[in-house]
């Protein structure tokens, strides 16, 4: 099969850092970090998050309506009609909350009384990400939701890859959302993963990660010229415990040495990486090893993670558009949270805003069951 | 690509062998379940039986695996187990796990936390077993496969999904092999939906699981050759084909439960054998035991064609 080149032709994010890609390089400009308490919902657990302020929701469901921000942001840049007939269009979106049946309320009443609000189901069968984007933009192309947990975003990139390379669509919007939810947040509270203080990724005293919400939006094309390409994505399962990571990180070094191999490149030609980096003792000691032994100690690494909290099934979604800017603007971020080295990792994050020069990124994802990701993004040579 | 292997639970037991007898019998009652103590209301249902996921060998890294997880690690390692391939260490194999609604029993136990104990007394167990692709992650350590593994939810369309992916994967050589099939579960707040959404003299509510060892076409099949969605269109009636009857008349209704007919489809076609109850004959096909039968469909309701199975 003929290695395609995948360009991207348009993007879309929403986070706590901004509400589109405008505000977003200004917030990591400054280096600006936007958490607080929870707002959205009543909550005994006392928790900083990174939530999207000042947003007034396009729906009900707010995962869809954050997802529906950054589709447009990226339909409004694409040079195209997204919804020609002649074209077939795929869209796949991963996702950990919205493909749960965890309506508290709902549950309640039908534990209580045997019978419950049906209207809620109604919602939650018409929600799936993927169709009602298809639905909404008239697109004639298959579509998928993936749920692969924290590393969902990136995984249904990977799939839209797969999908344009076999030639099963010719375009594809992909990405992923996650609002900030009150289960996840009792279950992340609940394996002791959270921290009382903003996250800290890689940093030394780390005290575990912050929830955020948020969507990212890729649109990808087959053999299109543009200035960003997907170069190649690579993932890998770990095979060893549902929660924890493999010790020796072996899913993500399955994961960087499929994408390399497939981008048809070296090591040494990735200039910069945008790590997981959710600021948990396990994934950052497992990640910092693996990007310093793949990469050695001194490449420029950071997490974003600082900036939008953790957004779960949007997260690989999210740092990929966050890869792709730098790469188009030529710096990257200072790794907000990070203060002090950690020895028993293999990397130290910058402390500052950087230039970036080289051609190649990647941005890496480890979740729930053992699943790694890892994403190469291009820019053209110029 | 080709089916090499197959693993299938259901309300009819374990195996493709028990799954084959079963189809040589014929529909079977489904058990009458009380989803609610407090209205009293009963539905009828094709439940898994507990005794049919009691397998110490075969779930021995799953001791805290709930009913969900289960299901799907027993019919993966069957399929597998099936095909009778040995895969060398260099061989990579892929993991697609298709559910339409998750293993929301264990959601639903980790609300039951929530509302009982308060928001910060939760189980971390159960969170963890909630997310959808717990069921995938078992997959890979039960079987210790390191390849990529992905969880796709999509309704109805979860194992065509599934399919289509899993045939990409093996066509960019991503791998070798791909273990994909689909997993869903019963629970009494399912069984409350069912009761309201179904028309249940017709659909009865069902859950199971059903995986498929698949390599690319080039190796000979051990069932036979599946193609899916986009790439089945534009093929030729050669007038010996028969369609998947749309309906479920042994394992109940499974949002994702086309894969079961997939199974059954590949017995037929392995077996030389159509299994009446389960199929709609076209005029020129009436035999019970037919060597003619070289091809079967099977359609969604705007008959389009969601896989076709074919044997050389």
């Amino acid at each position: 099969m003929k290695n395609h080149q995948i360009a991207i032709s348009a993007m879309g994010c929403i986070s706590a850092a901004g509400r589109n890609i405008t505000e977003t390089l200004q917030a990591f400009d400054k280096g600006c970090v936007n958490v607080g308490k929870v707002t959205l919902f009543e909550t005994t657990l006392n928790k900083p998050v990174f939530e999207v302020r000042d947003y007034q929701p396009k729906c009900k469901n707010r995962t869809l309506s954050l997802l529906l921000s950054a589709v447009e942001e990226a339909i409004k840049g694409y040079d195209g009609d997204i919804s020609d007939k002649n074209k077939r269009v795929g869209v796949c979106f991963g996702t950990t909350v919205a493909s749960q049946l965890n309506n508290i309320e709902f549950y309640k009443e039908f534990r209580e009384t045997g019978q419950a609000d049906i209207t809620v189901i109604d919602e939650y069968l018409n929600g799936n990400l993927a169709e009602v984007i298809a639905k909404k933009y008239k697109l004639k192309g298959p579509r998928s939701v993936v749920v692969n947990a924290c590393s969902s975003g990136v995984d249904a990139i990977g799939v839209a890859v797969s999908w344009l390379k076999n030639d099963i669509c010719d375009i594809a919007i992909a990405g992923g959302a996650d609002e900030l939810n009150k289960i996840p947040l009792c279950g992340f509270n609940s394996l002791g993963i959270m921290s009382d203080m903003p996250c800290a990724p890689f940093d030394k005293d780390r005290k575990g990660l912050s929830l955020g919400e948020g969507a990212g939006v890729l649109i990808l094309e087959r053999e299109k010229a543009a200035n960003l390409y997907v170069s190649a994505y690579g993932s890998g399962s770990d095979a060893y415990h549902l929660t924890a990571p493999h010790p020796d990180g072996a899913g993500l070094k399955s994961a960087i040495k499929e994408a390399i191999g497939e981008a048809g490149i070296e090591l040494r030609d990735i200039d910069f990486i945008n790590a997981h980096g959710t600021a948990t003792l396990d994934n950052d000691k497992v990640e910092g090893k693996v990007i310093g032994e793949f990469f050695g100690p001194d490449i420029k690494a950071f997490s974003t993670k600082g900036y939008t909290g953790h957004t779960l099934g949007a997260a690989g979604a999210i740092e990929a558009v966050f890869t792709a800017l730098a790469l188009r603007e030529g710096w990257i971020p200072k790794s907000a949270g990070f203060q002090n080295e950690d020895k028993e990792i293999g990397i130290s994050p910058l402390k500052k805003k950087t230039e970036v020069k080289g051609q190649y990124a990647l941005s890496t994802s480890l979740a729930f069951g053992g699943n790694n990701a890892a994403l190469v993004i291009k820019k053209r040579e110029e | 690509m080709n089916i090499q292997g197959i693993g299938t639970i259901s309300t009819l037991g374990r195996g493709s062998e028990s799954f084959t007898k079963a189809l040589h019998q014929g529909p079977v009652e489904p058990k009458i379940v009380e989803y609610s103590p407090v209205t009293k209301k009963t539905i009828p249902v094709f439940s898994v039986d507990d005794k049919v996921l009691k397998d110490k060998e075969a779930l021995k890294s799953c001791r805290r695996a709930d009913r969900f997880c289960k299901m799907a690690v027993l019919a993966a390692g069957d399929a597998l187990k099936d095909s009778g391939i040995e895969i060398a260490e260099d061989e990579k194999i892929g993991v697609i796990v298709s559910t339409a609604f998750g293993p929301h029993q264990t959601t639903f136990n980790f609300l039951d936390n929530i509302l009982d104990y308060g928001e910060a007394n939760v189980s971390p167990t159960i969170f963890s077993h909630s997310v959808h692709n717990a069921a995938a992650s078992y997959i890979a350590s039960a079987l210790n496969i390191q390849g990529p593994a992905s969880t796709l939810t999509d309704f109805c369309f979860s194992f065509s999904n599934a399919l289509q992916l899993a045939d990409a994967w093996i066509n960019q050589g991503r791998c070798k092999y791909v273990l994909a099939g689909t997993v869903d579960e019963l629970s009494p707040a399912m069984e409350y939906i069912c009761d309201q959404k179904l028309n249940i003299s017709e659909l009865v509510p069902g859950e199971g699981s059903t995986f498929f060892l698949l390599s690319a076409g080039k190796r000979k099949a051990k069932y036979c050759d599946i193609e899916c969605n986009q790439s089945s269109k534009g093929k030729e009636d050669d007038g010996k084909n028969i369609s998947s009857f749309n309906n479920c008349p042994a394992w109940g209704w499974i949002a994702s439960g086309s894969s079961f007919y997939c199974a059954s489809a590949a017995l037929m076609l392995k077996n030389k054998h159509i299994y009446q109850n389960f199929i709609e004959l076209k005029k020129d096909v009436s035999a019970e035991h037919s060597d003619n039968i070289k091809n079967i469909r099977f359609f969604d309701k705007t008959k389009k064609i969601v896989f076709n199975l074919t044997i050389s």
